[in-house]
Order: structure tokens, then C-alpha cells, then sequence
């Protein structure tokens, strides 16, 4: 058996100090196995997105352990923290974040260039299989919400990350696009040891995932495995 | 080329005319230092090689006894010393009488001091007695050619033929003496002409001159010291350096307004370039907080992100720059070209400098990289998590200072609540704005109270102090007879006698080459500017410079040398006078009368009543024509010369013709720069803005409210600035009058009110112009445009 993606050890993030500390996450604990499809469930301020910027290594933890792929990144320095990013994973977030400046294909070859060789081939592969080989050379104003949704989605695949964070990935879409959307991300897993964490307040999502983590004031009230995931285009919300 | 710099470029061609108004800001900076420190440095070689050439003294002493060359000689340092003789005599160039300065120059060759730059014609070369070379300025005013002749009317008359026109080394600048820098060219003119003629005359005609010409090694301070101390000893009435000879004095005004320019315009302009740099990176960085974030998010390390922002700054720095020193390098040659014909600088030296280049360049990167840093410091400083919080608004709100100051503005509409608290939403954005208003007045106000003190003491000279309109210079001793009949001359409003002798004064160690001149009790033909605003009866008034010059107060009783007569008199400082040129004294004729009675003159009044000493100063109807009343003045018996004040007037307006076009140019690029400034820290408050603006006009306000909410708002930043921007330029305008100041010219600071509210109207003014294009980019603004790309 392999070694498992994400493993959580008492997990604590508390944000300021003295009165005006607020416990994001408290005594987090969980093990996540290679290729999951997870959703991190909970109302807002319930430490979702926290926990995804920890796995995330964009901020670290109060306390505790988080080893990610064998790698402890608890305790890893601003560099390394950076490699880590690099390396190991892909983010997809609710508002896209895509550079105006720059066509669907550009935003794609911009992180695939400080990721590997042939940037230009790389984003064209991952924009087709995104569904957007004819939109190469848009700019996001000139798509819709879900088309700069792929494009985020293809950005975070390009170098190929065995782990994949998204945060609210459907929030600012429709019920269609936001199917559509979850549908890629089931299938850029398909096939592959990719683990996927999606941070939704959506219960709904749930039904599609291996794993539903569910988390209220910081802490994991439920850790359930899906034994049959339902296919997102059967969602409704 | 990477993504990165594909990012940069789009993200530079989307906010172009933002970077271009950047952009402009830095060439305009370097391109004036460029212009200027290369013009400084080329006009300073072209004087070095002019005088290189030419063996310019390096000192020239007047009087002294007979050994004083001899002894000089001997001094360290000293590498040539010669004598000779100069004589300033009425002269007549066709109908045309004026004051021809004679100097005595070896008949045959080249004298091996103050060579002359034949131009046309040739030398003294026959050894004929008569010959004469004319100075190029006279020559220029009577059109004077090979063969021509003047005559010296000294008895019998005499006349001289021209054999060439040379420039020379003391005369570029035709000034006439220290405390006659701005001679009428119609009524004076240099002439070279053999040395043993000049020498023939009396003493009282003629005065010696030493010239001394310093090893290339020497030090120049320690051999002025001690030549001035030897020549002190030897009772040298007049010792004057290189530096203090007046054509070169009068021309360091120039060229040391060029240094002193060279530096300090560029920095208020590269200042304000990066200021605006700041700003616009400023905005760009934290509109691009989430895209950083992303980039962050996807291993993108800190290091590239910084490089990434830095690069904006040096992209902008160095292509303005370029540009910059490419404008700065040809406009610095055509300065110096233009300097040097406007005053006849015999050579024009034009070096293209690697150093200029080089700290051009340097300028424009360092401003670049230096307003680079603190915008792209924060973009690597942004923690990746914060892209994560979509559009979270990254400053606290809260009650504008105003409102907290005075409650019951917080009752105020809430659109005009919005206008207060905007300018508080970026403190360091409003402080930009309020700076780059600061900057372009201090700009405007030291551009425009240099020319405002230069026409209000051009003024004050003129209108105040130079009151007579012309002087009547006659051909025998004056006598009571044809000052009736002057004074009668129709046209002529009043007449009085004059006295004006050159004088110098030396007082603890230092000499002062000054005039000084008798007018009658009450006269018309002077204002008097000392507190008493009247000429003493008893005791004489000195210019103001003099307490500096030679440390002497109110008070002090002076000894004042009068070369040409052989006499010393004693005078004390009743009071002093403030006015812009040169440091004069003034005295009653009949005080001056009675101190060379004391000082042994045995019939002052008829040393006083010599035409050299008395002219006649006149006041003239202005209802009649000034040319037609100087005609009837030159035809009264015994009227050799009228000297018209307005020709003076002109002469210096013609010196000043620079100043007043480069700080015209000043205040042309002050108004860009303002406007560049003004226009980038608008910009960028309506742009970041724009999804608020977006949101406001989906909700049903119109385009016109909006535009008055950033009006307000700016004009509010505009006015705050106003304040200290005045206070400043005031303050930098009397600085670099002060600068210009020295012997010739009392800079002060003499600044219209006028010209600050102008100078305050158009910040406002530029501050409404550069509104215009945000105010018209709010009314094109696509709402779903900045929805789509969450006000990227």
C-alpha cells in the first residue's frame, strides 16, 4: 500500500495574540490516502480554507504536524515552502485569479514556465483537455465565468501536481457551469494517484466525493467515506 | 521572451498613457541635466580654451608704483608680467560721440598678455602710430571695416584707421568696469592701439596697468595672495583676479547658474518621476494581490516576484532615461552652440562626455529602481493565503479625519461623506498627490520668482534707482552757462550735474572697485532706496553689499582712492542703499567738493566741473519723443555725447535675454511635470476604484455625481498641497536668487503675489485638466467588463 497524501497530526492555527486570538483550526487529526477525491465541508468560518492554506503551505500552523507526501511542511522554511508549492501542488480558487493582461493560453504557460520544459506544448495539452483548445487566445474578459474557471483549472493541472486544492471552485457560478466545472476536476483525477481537496459550504458536493471532512469552529466533526460517489452531472442545489 | 516579461508589457500597455506620463517626467529629468550639466561643463571649456588661447591675465593691478611688475615677477607662481596703459577718451565715429577706451597694446606683435582673436583684418602690423583694432562689439554697433577711422578728440583731434577687429579675452562680455557691467554700446567702445601713444598721455587721463599671467602648476589662490599683498604694499589702487575682472565675473553668473541648475531642477523632476513611478506600481501591486497570491500559491518564488515588479521601475527608469540623455546630449550642444554666438565667445567647445551619459543613465534607473523597490517589496511580502480571501477590502474604513474634527460633517450628504473618507482610503496615494503638488510649485515658484525678481530689479534699477533719462556728456568743463542751456533744450524736463569718478575703497585687507557719485541736494535724478530715502548732507550712502564685501557698518569712516585724480578722500557711512547693481557710493556734489578741498585739491570745483568727472543727468517730457529730444540735446554747443538710459535698460534686458528663456522653459516643463503627476495619482484613485464607481453607476448614480465625487476629492488633495507647495517655492526661489548674487548683482527674492496666485490657480487648473480623462474613463466604464475581472 502506498504512503498516504496528507497526514494531519493535532493541527492547531490560531490567528493574533492575547484577546484578539481567534482558533481557526483546533487539534486537527486526519490521513488522507493518494488519489481521494476529499471535500472539505463546513459553513463559513468554520477553518475550511484554513485548513486547505495549510496543506496548501501558503501559511503554517500554530501546532502540530502535517506531513504531505512523505514531507513534513510544518516546520519548512520560506524556500522550501516555495519548492513545495511548486512541486507538489495545484490551486484552483473561487474568483480564478487569472492575469487580464494575459490570453488563456499565456496564464497557463505562466506557471508552467517556472515548472518545466516546453510551457507552450504543456498549457496547450491541459487547455484541450479542459475543453478550451479554441479559446487559446482569449482574454479572461473575454470568457465567461466558467471558460476563466477552466482556464484556472488547466493552470493548476499544467505541472502536473499530485495534490490539487481547490477553494470554492463553484461559488461564483451556475448550477450548469458549476456541474461542469466539477466534472473536470472528477476527471483530471481519473485514472491518476492526483488527490484532490475541494473546500465547499455545499453540501451537495459532498455526494460526488471518496471522502467528505467536515469541519465546524475549527474542528473535524465528521470524517466519512463516500462508498458510492455520485457523478456530478446527477447534483442538484 | 518569458510570460513574466509578456505580463509586464500588456500590464505597461494597458496603463500606457500612465507610464507615459512617468516616462515623460524621468526624460524631462534626465534630459535637463543632461542639457544643462553638459552645457555648464562645455561652456566652462570654451571660456578655459578662449582664455588658454588668448593668455588671459590672471591678474590685473591698476596703479602701484614703477617696481610693482619688477617685484611681481619675482613672486612663485608668476610666469609673465607686463605693463601697459589704457586711457578712456571721447571719441567720434562719424556723427556719433562716445567714450572709446584706449588700450595700449605692443605695436607689431602679439602682446604676450590679453592676446587678441583677430577676426577680420589683421594686427597693428605697419607700426604706424594711428592704427587702431577694434573691438568686435563696437565694431558691430557702427559697423566699423578695415580702413575705417574714429577720431580721438583730445585737442587738435586724431584720427585712427582700423586695421582689423579682434575679440579679446577681457571684453566678451563688453563691460566696462566692475561697477559698469552694462556700458550703451553706442557710447562705448574698445579700441587697441599702440602702447607708446596711450602711455604719452598724463596721468590723469591714463592709468597702468600690471597684467600677470601664473605658471600652468601654480596655485592660483597662493599667487592672488600674494600678489595682492605686494601690490597692496606698492599702492595699486585697483587688483583685480581673473575671476573679479568684470567681462568674466559678469559671465560666471551665467555659467554658475548652469552648475547650480544643473543639479537641482533635475532632482525636483527625477523626484517627481519617482514619485510617480511609486504610485503607479503602488496601484499595480495592489490591484494584482490576488494574481500575486495565485502565483505564490503555484511556486512562483519571492525573489522572481520582486524582479518582476522591480523591473516596471527600471524598464520605465532606463527607457526614460535613454531617451532622456539621446534629448539631453543634442539640446546640451545647441544650448552651448546658442550660448556661446549670443555672446561671441571666440571658442565653442562641444564635448559629448561618457560621464554625463553615464549619471544620466545612472538617474534615470536609480529613480526607477529606487520607486520600484517599496511596491514590489510589498508584492513579494503578500502571503499567498490572501489570494485565497477573493475580494476581501484590504484597508479598514472608518471616519475621515474631518468628519472626527468636526462632527457635524458626519450629517453631510453621503456621497459628499464618500469624497472625504477617499482621501484617507490611501494615505499614501493623497500624500502623493499633495507632494506632486508641492513639487510642481516649487518648480513653478522658483521659475517664476527668478524672472519675477529679475524684472522687479531690472525694474527697480530702472524706475526707481535710475530715474534720469539720459546723461549729457560735454565736450569742455561744464559751466552754469551750458547746463542752462541743456536744462533749456526742449524735451528736457530738468537738468543736473553729476559727479562720477571711479573709486576703490580697501578696508581691512580688501579692496572694492567701486563709483562714486555726487548729486546735487534734492535731486530728481535718483531714488534714493536707503531708510532715510534721501541723500545725507554730510557723509556719503554705500550699496548694501559693501558690509559684506569689506565688513564695515554704518558709521565707519572710509578712505576712498580716486586713481585717475591722484587723491584719496574721507567719507563716513551715513546709511546704506539697497540696490540691485553693483555696490556704489553715494554722495552730495558739494560734500564731495569740500572732502577734495581737505584732501588738498587746490580748486576742487574745477577738477569737479571736468568732463570726465561731470555730466549732465537729464528728465525728459514724455509727451515728446525721447530720439528727437536726444537730437536737439547732441546739437547744443558743447554737447559731446547724450548717453539714452533706456539703451542701458535694453543692454541688460539683452543679458538677462537667457535667464528669462530658461526659466520660461522651467515653467513649461513644471506645468507637464504637475500635470504627469496629477494626472498618474488620479488615474490610479479612479482605477482602483473602478469597481466601486462600476457599482455606484449600476445602482442608478449618474456619471456627473461620480465625476464631482472625484473632483472634490482631488481638488481637496490639490488645495492642501497649495499650502506648503508656496511656502517651499518661496523658500527655493530666495535660495537660488542667492545664488546668483555677487559684486554686480543684488539677487534678492522680489516675488508678485500675483505670481503665486497664478502659480496656485494653475495647480488647481492642471489638477481639473487632469481629471478629465479619469472623469471621461468613469463615464465609459463597462460594468460588466469590471465585474468579469474583479476591478484587476
Amino acid at each position: 500500500m502506498s504512503e498516504p497524501a496528507v497526514v494531519a497530526e493535532g493541527l492547531t492555527k490560531i490567528y493574533g495574540e492575547g484577546d484578539t486570538a481567534t482558533t481557526a483550526l483546533e487539534d486537527v487529526s486526519f490521513s488522507i490516502n493518494q488519489g481521494e477525491f476529499v471535500v472539505l465541508l463546513g459553513p463559513s468560518g468554520s477553518g475550511k480554507t484554513t485548513l486547505l492554506n495549510q496543506i496548501g503551505a501558503l501559511e503554517g500552523a500554530t501546532s502540530g504536524s502535517l506531513v504531505v507526501n512523505g514531507a513534513e511542511i510544518a516546520g519548512m522554511s520560506d524556500k522550501e515552502r516555495t519548492e513545495y508549492r511548486r512541486s507538489t501542488v495545484g490551486f484552483v480558487f473561487q474568483f480564478y485569479n487569472l492575469v487580464p493582461t494575459l490570453t488563456a493560453h499565456e496564464n497557463v504557460a505562466l506557471i508552467a514556465e517556472i515548472t518545466g520544459d516546453e510551457p507552450d506544448a504543456r498549457s496547450d495539452t491541459v487547455l484541450d483537455r479542459v475543453g478550451l483548445s479554441d479559446r487559446t487566445a482569449y482574454f479572461p474578459g473575454q470568457m465567461s465565468g466558467g471558460q476563466q474557471q477552466r482556464v484556472a483549472i488547466a493552470r493548476g493541472i499544467v505541472k502536473d501536481p499530485p495534490l490539487l486544492l481547490c477553494d470554492e471552485p463553484t461559488g461564483a457560478l451556475d448550477l450548469e457551469t458549476g456541474r461542469s466545472i466539477l466534472e473536470l476536476l472528477k476527471s483530471t483525477t481519473a485514472g491518476t494517484d492526483r488527490t484532490v481537496f475541494l473546500v465547499t459550504h455545499n453540501s451537495t458536493i459532498a455526494e460526488m466525493a471518496d471522502r467528505v471532512i467536515r469541519l465546524r469552529d475549527g474542528k473535524i466533526v465528521g470524517d466519512e467515506v463516500n462508498p458510492n460517489p455520485a457523478l456530478p452531472v446527477e447534483l442538484r442545489w | 521572451m518569458s510570460y513574466l516579461s509578456k505580463k509586464r508589457r500588456r500590464d505597461m500597455r494597458r496603463q500606457r498613457w500612465q507610464f507615459l506620463a512617468v516616462g515623460v517626467t524621468v526624460v524631462i529629468g534626465v534630459m535637463m541635466f543632461a542639457a544643462t550639466y553638459d552645457s555648464y561643463l562645455n561652456l566652462t571649456a570654451s571660456y578655459e580654451q578662449t582664455y588658454d588661447r588668448l593668455a588671459f591675465a590672471d591678474m590685473t593691478i591698476t596703479g602701484g608704483d614703477e617696481t610693482l611688475p619688477e617685484t611681481i615677477e619675482a613672486i612663485p607662481g608668476v610666469q609673465t608680467v607686463t605693463v601697459r596703459h589704457t586711457a578712456d577718451l571721447p571719441i567720434t565715429i562719424g556723427d556719433e560721440t562716445l567714450r572709446g577706451r584706449m588700450i595700449g597694446t605692443p605695436a607689431t606683435v602679439q602682446p604676450d598678455i590679453n592676446k587678441l582673436d583677430v577676426q577680420e583684418g589683421e594686427y597693428l602690423s605697419t607700426g604706424d602710430d594711428f592704427e587702431a583694432v577694434a573691438e568686435v562689439h563696437v565694431a558691430r554697433t557702427f559697423d566699423l571695416a578695415v580702413g575705417d577711422t574714429f577720431t580721438v578728440v583730445v585737442g587738435p583731434g586724431q584720427d585712427f584707421t582700423i586695421t582689423g577687429v579682434a575679440a579679446s579675452a577681457e571684453y566678451i562680455w563688453p563691460a566696462a568696469s566692475t561697477q559698469e557691467i552694462f556700458p550703451d554700446p553706442e557710447q562705448f567702445g574698445v579700441f587697441f592701439v599702440d602702447e607708446e601713444l596711450v602711455a604719452q598721455l598724463p596721468p590723469s587721463v591714463s592709468v597702468r596697468e600690471t597684467l600677470v599671467l601664473y605658471d600652468d602648476d601654480a596655485i592660483t589662490e597662493d599667487v592672488d595672495a600674494a600678489i595682492h599683498d605686494t601690490a597692496t604694499g606698492a599702492g595699486a589702487t585697483s587688483i583685480l583676479t581673473q575671476a573679479d575682472q568684470p567681462s568674466n565675473s559678469t559671465l560666471q553668473l551665467d555659467v554658475e547658474g548652469f552648475g547650480e541648475m544643473a543639479i537641482a531642477f533635475p532632482i525636483l523632476f527625477l523626484t517627481a518621476a519617482g514619485m510617480a513611478v511609486y504610485v503607479l506600481l503602488t496601484r499595480i501591486v495592489f490591484a494584482q494581490r490576488s494574481i500575486i497570491g495565485t502565483m505564490r500559491a503555484s511556486g512562483m518564488s519571492a525573489r522572481e516576484l520582486r524582479r518582476h515588479y522591480l523591473s516596471f521601475g527600471l524598464w520605465i527608469g532606463t527607457v526614460g532615461a535613454v531617451v532622456g540623455v539621446l534629448l539631453g546630449t543634442v539640446s546640451g550642444a545647441l544650448m552651448t552652440r546658442m550660448y556661446t554666438g549670443f555672446l561671441d565667445i571666440p571658442d565653442t567647445v562641444i564635448v559629448i562626455r561618457p560621464s554625463t551619459i553615464i549619471v544620466g543613465l545612472l538617474f534615470g534607473v536609480v529613480v526607477g529602481a529606487l520607486s520600484a523597490l517599496v511596491p514590489a517589496r510589498a508584492a513579494y511580502k503578500i502571503e499567498p493565503a490572501e489570494a485565497m480571501r477573493g475580494a476581501a477590502p484590504l484597508m479598514s474604513g472608518g471616519k475621515s479625519l474631518l468628519e472626527r474634527t468636526i462632527p457635524p460633517l458626519s450629517r453631510l450628504p453621503v456621497r459628499t461623506r464618500m469624497t472625504l473618507r477617499g482621501m484617507g482610503r490611501s494615505k499614501r496615494r493623497s500624500l502623493a498627490t499633495v507632494l506632486g503638488v508641492v513639487l510642481a510649485l516649487v518648480l513653478i515658484l522658483a521659475s517664476g520668482g527668478m524672472i519675477d525678481s529679475i524684472v522687479n530689479m531690472v525694474k527697480k534699477q530702472f524706475e526707481v534707482v535710475y530715474v534720469q533719462d539720459a546723461s549729457v556728456i560735454a565736450a569742455e568743463p561744464m559751466t552754469k552757462d551750458l547746463l542752462a542751456e541743456i536744462d533749456a533744450t526742449s524735451g528736457v524736463t530738468r537738468a543736473e550735474p553729476v559727479a562720477s569718478f571711479s573709486a576703490s575703497t580697501t578696508t581691512h585687507g580688501e579692496t572694492l572697485a567701486t563709483t562714486l557719485q555726487g548729486f546735487e541736494a534734492g535731486t530728481q535724478m535718483h531714488g534714493w532706496t536707503n531708510p532715510s530715502e534721501s541723500l545725507p548732507s554730510s557723509g556719503m550712502l554705500a550699496g548694501a553689499g559693501i558690509a559684506d564685501k569689506l565688513g564695515v557698518s554704518v558709521g565707519d569712516r572710509l578712505t576712498i582712492d580716486l586713481p585717475t585724480h591722484d587723491v584719496s578722500i574721507e567719507l563716513e557711512i551715513i546709511e546704506f542703499v539697497d540696490e540691485p547693481l553693483g555696490i556704489p557710493l553715494y554722495a552730495r556734489y558739494d560734500v564731495i567738493t569740500e572732502a577734495l578741498r581737505e584732501a588738498g585739491v587746490d580748486e576742487p570745483e574745477s577738477l569737479m566741473a571736468t568732463p570726465t568727472v561731470t555730466t549732465v543727468m537729464t528728465l525728459f517730457d514724455p509727451s515728446i519723443d525721447r530720439t528727437t529730444t536726444i537730437d536737439r540735446l547732441e546739437d547744443v554747443d558743447g554737447v559731446l555725447a547724450v548717453q539714452d538710459a533706456r539703451a542701458l535698460y535694453n543692454m541688460v534686458q539683452q543679458f538677462l535675454g537667457l535667464a528669462y528663456a530658461f526659466t520660461g522653459i522651467m515653467l513649461l516643463f513644471g506645468g507637464i511635470m504637475a500635470f504627469s503627476l496629477m494626472f498618474n495619482t488620479i488615474s490610479v484613485n479612479i482605477a482602483e476604484r473602478s469597481t466601486e464607481f462600476a457599482t455606484l453607476k449600476a445602482s442608478g448614480m449618474s456619471d456627473r455625481t461620480i465625476g464631482w465625487m472625484i473632483v472634490g476629492e482631488n481638488l481637496f488633495l490639490t488645495v492642501l498641497g497649495i499650502v506648503p507647495g508656496v511656502i517651499l517655492g518661496v523658500w527655493m526661489a530666495s535660495l537660488f536668487m542667492g545664488l546668483f548674487s555677487n559684486d554686480s548683482f543684488n539677487m534678492s527674492l522680489m516675488m508678485s503675489p500675483w505670481t503665486v496666485v497664478i502659480a496656485a490657480a494653475s495647480m488647481i487648473a492642471v489638477a481639473l485638466l487632469s481629471l478629465i480623462p479619469g472623469v471621461r474613463s468613469v463615464k465609459r466604464l463597462d460594468i460588466g467588463a469590471v465585474v468579469r475581472e474583479r476591478a484587476v
